[in-house]
């Protein structure tokens, strides 16, 4: 085995005491030791300044002072062993030096030197316990800081109590909770800090896990934590599995309860709008079913009826079937965002002079009044022609729809500098108040009298006004019941759909 | 004399053919589009039947058949809810309203005409 090479550094001025010490390590068989001298505290200060010894051997008495002066003052700073020597009788001086740093001393004499090498050893090997032992300490203490401050982390409300619930120890968050030190709560009962009670709740989890020595949790409301929580409670065990006390954590789920609350909602609205969709399906289907079945007999029979009327009665439905389907075909495809859109730049007066011709011999036909009045200073703007054609087509028919007598107007005008708008007006039925704030929801026909009986599928306005947020335009509606209704919608001239 | 019957629809193409199936079979009868007006006819034409449709804009079908069954004048006239749509709960509401019958959307005229045929005769 390789002989680990020492460096000591031997602070002496007496050439003579120097050499029997360098002929001691050199005779000694089990250190191997370079030996640094330094005969003056200058020298000494210089060699300190340039090399780590493994050990220094000093002498008190030295030409340029004493070897006290060179010591580090106290036993925390010392970075390397130091042994002092002093004259005989000199007790004074060397309870002073280990009080300033010294390892050792020994009283200086030729025997004594040439025992060096075994004092070396043996003050080397104290050393190195001694830094062992601190080195322990150290990494002690940073393990209990680690901990504390993970502890201390932890956004969970964390405390640990004894068998009698005594809490033992609380982290930050539980701290803060309460509004306490966690000195303040250390040695209280658990059940009184938290539940201001005289004794353990009945459903404290802590009963199950003193019986099974398993982890137990339940959820509380804010009433305890001024929060709802997951609460876990989990054994605290000895060396012989005996429970002796627990660590409760509870976990804030206030954002867990508003995601499951927000699952659920859509859960309700996907499922109301299945039973809607059903209902709204069932009701075509049975005029086309009973049509078609009386045409049928009528025809066989040859009796009274003609089976025309039937037949006519069936294809209305068929067509309002097929609306249906398309309207929350749509619907499916806006909200998956699969709805595909091409925007390019168009002419909205144009647009909109073509739904009024198309819409004409529906307004004539009903002996209503038609309008339309068109900024000529509009210029294009950006925007998908069919989306926009299908809501002032949607806008108009309802119109018309609710219209007996009076005039529908088509109005497009400038909106501030950076939007058009789009306005559609009528003199009919008008809307409640009532219904206002539902209007553009999903199958809110219901309230609106007269429309089922025109085949309204009840998602024309909540379409539209998806389409129009994708245009990243607005869309709203002005009524007086009995008066008439205008329902406008604006886009904006210089951004694009994104 | 034939029998009346009252359909409270506000559907008009199923008022159509369920009142064209009555009136093949040998029925009177006589319609309304919306809970209101079924409610004025029930008093002027006092029908023997009334079929009832569950989702009217004005009034609940389940309303209507409330306020006959608890009105001495009207309570024994039989009454036949249309649905197009049995969610869970609504049958409990369904017991309550008192109707005698319901029958789910698309129906068969055939169970339509045996309920009705049979709730008429019971009600002699």
């Amino acid at each position: 085995m390789d002989k680990e090479i020492l460096t000591v550094l031997l602070v002496e001025d007496e050439d003579a005491h120097v050499e029997i010490v360098r002929r001691a390590f050199r005779d000694h068989y089990l250190l191997e030791v370079r030996l640094k001298v330094a005969g003056t505290l200058r020298e000494a200060r210089k060699y300190m300044d340039e090399i780590l010894p493994d050990l220094v051997v000093l002498d008190m008495e030295l030409p340029d002072g004493s070897g006290l002066d060179l010591l580090p003052g106290n036993k925390e700073d010392i970075k390397y062993p130091i042994v002092v020597m002093t004259s005989h009788g000199d007790e004074k001086m060397a309870v002073e030096a280990l009080k300033l740093g010294a390892l050792d001393y020994i009283v200086k004499s030729e025997d004594v030197l040439v025992e060096m090498p075994r004092i070396a050893g043996r003050s080397i090997r104290e050393w190195s316990n001694i830094t062992k032992r601190k080195e322990a300490e150290e990494s002690l203490k940073n393990a209990a800081k680690e901990w504390q401050r993970t502890f201390d982390s932890t956004s969970d409300i964390i405390f640990i109590q004894d068998g009698d619930y005594n809490i033992t120890r609380v982290n930050k968050a539980c701290a803060n909770m309460v509004g306490s030190s966690p000195e303040e709560l250390i040695g209280r009962k658990c059940y009184r800090v938290f539940h201001k009670s005289d004794k353990p709740l009945p459903e404290c989890p802590f009963y199950d896990v003193k019986r099974d020595g398993k982890s137990h949790s339940m959820m509380l409301d804010k009433t305890v934590f001024g929060m709802p929580v997951a609460l876990t409670v989990s054994p605290l065990l000895d060396d012989e599995a005996n429970v002796v006390g627990a660590i409760q954590v509870a976990k804030d789920i206030t954002e867990i309860i508003a995601a499951e609350d927000k699952i659920k909602e859509t859960a309700e609205v996907k499922s109301k709008f299945v039973s809607t969709v059903s209902h709204e399906l069932r009701t075509p289907l049975t005029a086309i079913r009973e049509s078609i079945d009386i045409a049928l007999e009528e025809t066989l029979k040859g009796g009274d009826h003609s089976p025309e009327e039937f037949l006519n009665l069936a294809k209305k439905n068929v067509d309002r079937l097929t609306r249906l389907i398309d309207d929350v075909l749509d619907f499916q495809k806006i909200d998956a965002g699969k709805m595909g859109f091409n925007v390019d730049k168009n002419d909205i007066n144009e647009v909109v002079r073509e739904v009024y011709q198309t819409l004409l011999p529906l307004t004539k036909e009903k002996g209503l009044k038609c309008e339309i009045k068109l900024n000529g200073a509009i210029l294009g703007i950006s925007f998908d022609r069919d989306k926009i054609t299908q809501v002032i087509m949607n806008i108009a028919s309802n119109a018309i729809k609710f219209t007996e007598k009076g005039s529908i107007e088509f109005i497009t005008d400038l909106e501030g500098d950076n939007a058009i708008r789009v306005s559609i007006k009528d003199t009919g039925v008008g809307i409640a108040e009532e219904d206002m704030p539902r209007l553009f929801n999903r199958f809110e026909q219901i309230g609106r009298k007269n429309d089922r009986k025109t085949g309204g599928t009840g998602l024309g306005l909540a379409i539209s006004k998806e389409l129009i947020r994708e245009h990243k335009g607005k869309i709203w509606a002005e009524s007086t019941p009995g008066e008439g209704s205008t329902f406008h919608f604006v886009l904006p001239i210089e951004e694009k759909r994104g | 004399m034939s029998k009346k019957i009252l359909v409270v629809d506000d559907e008009p193409d199923i008022v159509q053919v369920v009142s064209f199936r009555l009136r093949n079979a040998g029925y009177d009868v006589v319609t309304a589009l919306s809970g209101r007006k079924g409610l004025d006819l029930v008093e002027s034409e006092r029908p023997d039947l009334i079929l009832l449709d569950l989702r009217l804009p004005d009034i609940e079908g389940y309303d209507i058949c409330e306020k006959l069954k608890n009105d001495e004048k009207y309570k024994s006239i039989p009454v036949v809810l249309l649905t197009a749509s049995i969610i869970s709960g609504s049958v409990k509401k369904l017991e309550s309203s008192g109707a005698d019958d319901c029958i789910l959307k698309p129906f068969d005229y055939e169970d339509l005409l045996e309920i009705v045929g049979k709730l008429i005769k019971k009600a002699k």
